[in-house]
């Protein structure tokens, strides 16, 4: 019975996973299974893209409202991020239903201030 | 002949280790991973440079594969004499198994010739990401790396 309980315990010390980057729970990412898992979650500045075209910041409910505010987010993140010595790399976790003109939006804010890196976030698997 | 009994020391003075409160300890432990434990999805990734990053001094040998991919979903190559031909008509069907040919074969002439496989998108700004992000499996799993997007102005954002 101890030892059952000792390794449910190291099972769920295990598994369980501390979350770096939230997940906005109004959007559904787009689905590829040859996604891999990131390297590093340093660095990423994330926006996320619903389904209606709004940008939303890492916290999941700040509002851009914009490509100034957009823009500006961005920027503020990637000096924010080289200060810590990581690159930046922006970070798009877009609905998987979005118009990809919204997602344009977004690269190329990244593109403006500089952001040499784009990871798309994805699911592998429905 | 009296039989001499060695007296045994009662049992509570022996020295031993009251593991009961470990014991409760890691009940609690268990209780609060079982309660606490989400099961979810894992977020993957499929990286990109930007066109800006990646700029080339020189033109490559090996022309770059231009992919296009339109609002209905449908996805079409131009060849390297500028024919337009479409390969991907159904937008219903995600994986996209004749792209995955094409891109192969590109990725075996560019290691044939010792050469980065170079892969241009243009999406047209209606279509919708999933259908970006299939294009993007499909070259994820030709393992071609150097792609960029190209077109990136968008009309209505400025």
């Amino acid at each position: 019975m101890i030892d059952m309980v000792f390794l449910l315990l190291l099972f769920f010390l295990v598994v369980s996973n501390p979350k770096t980057i939230k997940i906005d729970p109004n959007l559904t990412p787009s689905v590829a299974e040859n996604a891999q898992a990131a390297k590093t979650k340093n660095g990423k500045i994330v926006v996320n893209v619903r389904k209606n075209g709004d940008f939303i910041q890492e916290d999941t409910e700040t509002q851009l409202n914009g490509m100034d505010d957009l823009q500006d987010y961005i920027k503020k993140e990637k000096e924010r991020v080289e200060g810590k010595g990581y690159e930046p790399v922006l970070h798009i976790r877009a609905d998987q239903g979005v118009e990809f003109k919204y997602v344009q939006r977004v690269i190329k804010s990244g593109a403006a201030v500089g952001v040499k890196q784009v990871a798309y976030a994805s699911f592998n698997k429905e | 002949m009296a039989r001499h009994r060695k007296i045994q020391p009662p049992d509570e003075d022996e020295p031993g280790l009251d593991i009961s409160s470990l014991i409760d300890v890691c009940f609690l432990l268990l209780i609060y991973f079982l309660v606490t434990t989400q099961i979810v999805k894992k977020e993957q990734e499929l990286s990109t440079a930007l066109p800006a990053v990646a700029p080339s001094e020189t033109p490559p040998d090996l022309a770059p594969m231009l992919i296009l991919l339109e609002a209905n979903g449908s996805v079409s190559i131009k060849n390297e004499s500028g024919v337009v031909e479409l390969i991907e008509s159904n937008a219903d069907v995600r994986k996209l198994s004749n792209l995955s040919q094409r891109l192969e074969l590109h990725k075996s002439a560019a290691d044939v010739a010792s050469q980065k496989a170079l892969v241009q998108i243009r999406v047209d700004g209606d279509a919708v990401q999933q259908r970006v992000t299939d294009v993007l499996n499909a070259l994820a799993g030709a393992k071609i790396t150097e792609i960029t997007f190209t077109d990136l102005l968008d009309p209505e954002a400025n």
